[in-house]
Parts: structure tokens; sequence; C-alpha cells
């Protein structure tokens, strides 16, 4: 079992309207089978034991599927790996004698709540302006009542994986949250259940989002490729081609 | 339907297409000025040609100007506002993995042509050709007289072609990212026009900075001007 040492530069704020500070932390002997956020738990069970304030950081399942995770890593949202949340980052990724800066999602629509903890809900209210549907109440409806092709299908399966974590925003140089929601949108609209509000969603996502304080896009993809779950920028194509075409037929 | 074209994703599609009709503009600008490898016959009777299309120039010359003042204002405010939805910066900057020096330097080099074209509209559009600055060797050839005696100007030649390549830099992001602004995104399709647009920036850059690298040449060995008759 390989144990490493590594130098952890870490972003410390008390709250949402406190000045923000770096502190160094030493994470010692930290075996290199740990993840990324159990190597967290030791550096603050020993602060703890200290009668420090630990760490504040955000997780939920620990296995990459509810979002909750995400910092920024070395500069890199979720970390070094392509493709994973900061939970599924292993520390055999690093070296020993490494420095670790870890710093959180910056984003003005995302304020900080404390340390690397970052409040989320703009991106709940843009879902909240567009990202439902409506259906029949009463009994459960016939199985395959409405035929879905496999290819549109397929397509919202696709997008429908974007699990909400930000770390598009934190990586588009605008912090444009257009990834996400484009995703959400997709997921949606490629599907017959998402017709009926198609045109108006985007037209509502899109003000809830600047509203909400995001940038626009400038498309660089760096979202693509910060994306946990390598959502492709063809869905922000997808969005645009969608908003155009319902901004024009609006009143 | 204003208040949608008024927001982020209606804005950049206003850029996007605004931007289009100048790269349309600089196509065909550039053809026209090829015509000086032709000599002053050709080129003179060309900006003749032009200039007696009367209100169908005007006409032009106004939407060219309104793309102009639209494509600026509508960055200026994006620019603004993305710069505003980061709110403090990384210590550690993000990576730039997928953006490239062209990406990165837009709205430099989008500054450096807006200061250029008002340097040409100044020394060109603005500017009558007569005999002090269109003359060569005692002969007075118009328009023709007068980009060559400018581009004999090293200083001149230099910016001129610093900004062609700028022109350059903006097109190779600017072209192909128009197509993803209005949703066009296809497997095939779409790497097929990064290299077009990476062919158009090349053509548009070295084609305008041939004009004064064959002026210079032209003045260097003594050529003579091709008068048709």
């Amino acid at each position: 079992m390989k144990k490493i040492t590594v130098k952890l530069v870490v972003w410390r704020q008390n709250g949402p309207d406190e000045k923000g500070f770096f502190k160094t932390y030493f994470a010692e002997n930290i075996d290199t089978d740990a993840s990324f956020l159990e190597m967290l738990d030791v550096v603050n069970e020993g602060l703890v034991k200290n009668g420090s304030e630990p760490i504040a950081f955000a997780h939920d399942c620990r296995e990459g599927i509810c979002g909750t995770c995400g910092a920024v890593v070395n500069g890199e949202a979720h970390g070094p790996r392509e493709k994973l949340t900061l939970c599924q980052l292993h520390m055999r990724s690093f070296s020993n004698g490494d420095t670790i800066v870890l710093e959180p999602f910056r984003a003005r629509a995302l304020p900080i709540v404390k340390d690397l903890v970052v409040d989320r809900s703009a991106l709940d209210r843009i879902v909240q302006a567009g990202g439902y549907i409506s259906v029949r109440t009463g009994s459960a409806p016939d199985a395959n009542a409405i035929p879905v092709p496999k290819k549109d299908a397929d397509q919202a399966f696709d997008a429908a994986q974007c699990i909400g974590c930000a770390a598009c925003v934190a990586a588009c140089p605008n912090a444009s949250a257009m990834l996400m929601m484009s995703a959400k949108v997709s997921h949606l609209s490629s599907l017959p259940q998402g017709q009926p509000e198609s045109k108006q969603r985007v037209l509502d996502m899109v003000s809830q989002m600047v509203k909400e304080g995001f940038g626009g896009c400038s498309n660089e993809y760096q979202c693509e490729v910060a994306c946990p779950k390598g959502i492709s920028v063809k869905y922000i194509a997808q969005l645009n081609r969608q908003y155009l075409l319902s901004a024009i037929k609006s009143e | 339907m204003k208040k949608f074209i008024l927001s982020l994703v209606g804005i950049k599609q206003l850029v996007a297409l605004s931007g289009l009709a100048m790269v349309g503009f600089l196509i065909a600008h550039l053809l026209g000025n090829f015509l000086i490898f032709s000599g002053p016959i050709a080129i003179n009777n060309y900006a003749y040609k032009l200039h007696s299309l009367g209100p169908v120039l005007w006409v032009a010359r106004i939407g060219l100007l309104a793309m102009f003042l639209l494509h600026f204002s509508l960055v200026i405010y994006l620019v603004i506002v993305n710069k505003r939805a980061r709110n403090g910066s990384y210590a550690v900057p993000i990576h730039k993995k997928t953006r490239s020096i062209f990406t990165q330097t837009m709205r430099y080099s989008g500054l450096l042509i807006f200061i250029y074209i008002i340097v040409h509209l100044l020394d060109f559009t603005f500017t009558p050709h007569t005999v002090d600055n269109s003359v060569i060797d005692g002969v007075y050839y118009g328009l023709y007289g007068h980009v060559y005696n400018y581009f004999l100007n090293p200083i001149r030649s230099i910016f001129y072609i610093v900004t062609m390549f700028a022109i350059g830099f903006h097109l190779v992001h600017g072209v192909q990212s128009v197509l993803q602004t209005f949703g066009f995104y296809h497997k095939l399709y779409t790497p097929i026009i990064v290299k077009s647009s990476w062919i158009i920036a090349v053509i548009v850059a070295l084609g305008f900075s041939s004009i004064p690298v064959y002026v210079c040449l032209h003045n260097y060995l003594g050529w003579e001007i091709y008068v048709a008759t």
C-alpha cells in the first residue's frame, strides 16, 4: 500500500460576505487508494482534533451521480482526470510532495457559502423556469403508448446525464451555464412528451440564466472537457437553434 | 420578440450575423483589390464603376456601417456581462484546454481591426486622390498611384500587414463560431467548416498582405507600371 504526503493550499472563507484567503495544510501519509474527499476527511479529522474549523466541502453520494461535490483542483474543475467528479478522483492521480491548490467554483451566480461550498440554487431556478412537462394525471399511462424513436430516446438520455454540478460554469471563461442549460433543454425537447412546452422552455430558461447573472457562450468549449458526464457542446448548438426559432415566433 | 432578441443568446446571434456580413464584404473587397495586379487601368475602372453605382453604393455603405457598429457595440456589452459573471479570479488560472490563441485574442484582434478601419477610412475613403499623393514618376495614376505611394511608407505597410493578420486571427474562430451560434452542429460538416474558416482566414490575411508586398517589390525592383492599351 503506497502512502503519499501532499501540500494543500485551500480557499477558506467563513461566510458568504466574509473575505476569503488561502491556507496551507499538509495531508500526511495518505493512502493512494483513498479518494480525494477521503483525503479531505483525514485532514479535517486532524483539524477537529486540534480544535480548528474543518474545511467545508459539499458531498453526498460519493459515486459521481448526485452532482453535489466539486471544486477547482489546480485550475481544473473536478481535478486532473477527465469525465470524473471530485469524489471519483483518487489520490493515485497525485505524486508524493505535490502541491494541490483547492478553490471553490467561482461565478457571481454561484455565491460561496463557506470555504469550498457554493450555492447552486441558481441552477435549480433555471430548471424550474422551464424544465418541466405537462402530463395527464390519474392512472399510469400504458407503456409505449407514445412511440419514441430510438435515436431521440438515446439523445434525450445522453443529455439527461447532466448532474448539475456546475463544473461547466466553473471552467467557462464567462462563467456561463449554457452547457448545463442546453442539456436540460435537449433532454426534454428531444422527447414527444416535452413538445408542448418546447418553445417557451428555451426562452424562459435563457431569461432565467441571464437574470441569475451567468455570462454568455463564446464557443470556446472549455465546459465540454470539464463536464464529468461528457455532455457535448452540440446541445448548445441545439439550444441556440431552438432559441432563434422560438424567439422569432414569440410575440 | 424584442425581449428575446436582446438576451445573451439573441445578442450573440446578432454579433454572428453582423460578423458574417462583414466577412462577405471583406471577400468582395479583396477580390476588387486584386485588380491592382492588373495595373492602374483595371483598378481605377473598377473604382469608377463602383462609384457610379450612386444610391446603391450608399445603401451598401450604410448597411456596412450599421453591421460594423452593431457588431462592435454588442460585443462590448457581451464582454462587460461576461466579465461580471466571474466573481473573483482563480489563483491557479483555469487550464486552457480548448482555448486557443485565436479565441483568447478575439477582443484584442477586434480592437486592432476597429482602430485600423478608422485609419483606413481616413486615409482612403476621405482622402481624395490628388497630384500630391497619386503621382508616380511624374505621372498621375489616381487610385492606383494613391495606393502605391501609401505602401511605399514601411510603417504604414507593416501596420497594414499586422492588421490583416489580426483579421485572420479573428476569422479563424469567428467564421466557424457563427454556425455553432446559429445552432448548426453536424458530425461530418462541422470539422469541414472549421477547416474552411482556417482557409478563409489565411486567404484574407495573405491576400490583403500581398498588396503592400507587391508594391514594395514593384518599387524596389523597378518594374514598369503596366498600362494596357
